[in-house]
């Protein structure tokens, strides 16, 4: 019975905006022979109503845009409910190399005191040549 | 020699109803994908009646703000942001603190980070104080949270 006040109250306390961003997995890695890599992310709009995302890359520990990443779409409507795959792409690895980056989703205009965002860390790794 | 026929007959029926002929691996697998979702309410400040401190602590339509957070897999990191104020007023020090589950963040002006519990609802507390006093206008108080693996 108490089990179900508490799953109650956080329902209740999440279902009231309509800001929420959610984004996995958090952490991915990946080996390519080649100079370039891909990975899919899939970001959430669980709660409220449609809202504009936008993704973007990052360095670790800070805001800078690394080199050779792109996403597509970089920004996108999600309907209440819905989720979508990113497709994320490293180019310009060269052999032996590891990048590893942020990509991070948040909404597209954000309003109120708190700013959320979910980032993912990638990391992409290309074998050494023989 | 019609006995050993007929015994050999019965050893192998035997055999086969004994024998595990369709035995078969039933195997239930199951993905757990690493996954968080932060859902932000915005909260209210209100100037105090010495006016140089604005805050969602207390006075009349003080609200904190909040920030519910899901997650699957691994317990999530939340960072948060040194704050930011927007408003006609300058020389302001502008801080928050925060509470949720597992994290307890004192009143700070800088950036921190924060374990958060797979299911998690943290409470953020905006303080704002000015010697000067506030000029009348809008005021926004905002901090980046980013939800991540350490």
């Amino acid at each position: 019975m108490t089990c179900r006040w508490i799953w109650a109250a956080v329902l209740g306390a999440v279902a009231v905006p309509a800001l929420a961003v959610g984004m996995g997995p958090l952490e991915k890695s990946g080996i390519t022979d080649g100079p370039a890599k891909g990975f899919y992310l899939t970001v959430l709009n669980p709660y409220g109503k449609a809202e504009t995302f936008r993704t973007f890359p990052a360095v670790i520990g800070g805001e800078a845009e690394p080199y050779g990443v792109t996403i597509r779409p970089a920004r996108f409507v999600l309907a209440a409910g819905r989720q979508r795959r990113v497709l994320v792409v490293v180019e310009g690895l060269d052999p032996g190399e590891t990048r590893t980056f942020r990509v991070c989703a948040e909404k597209d205009r954000e309003e109120g005191m708190i700013h959320a965002r979910v980032c993912s860390k990638l990391s992409a790794r290309r074998i050494s040549a023989r | 020699m019609r006995h050993a026929v007929k015994a050999g007959f019965g050893l192998g029926i035997l055999a086969l109803a004994g024998a595990p002929a369709n035995a078969a691996t039933v195997t239930i697998g199951g993905t757990i994908v690493n996954l968080c979702t932060l859902t932000p309410t915005g909260g209210s400040m209100v100037v105090d009646s010495a006016g140089t401190t604005m805050t969602t602590e207390s006075g009349v339509g003080a609200l904190p703000a909040s920030l519910a957070v899901i997650a699957t897999g691994s317990a999530p990191t939340l960072t948060f942001s040194a704050p930011t104020l927007t408003g006609p007023v300058s020389g302001a020090t502008t801080r928050i603190r925060y509470s949720g589950a597992g994290a307890n963040q004192t009143y700070t002006s800088g950036g921190s980070t924060a374990s958060a519990s797979l299911v998690d609802v943290f409470t953020i507390h905006a303080q704002v104080q000015s010697a000067t006093g506030f000029p009348s206008g809008s005021y926004a108080v905002t901090t980046i949270v980013t939800c991540g693996q350490s």
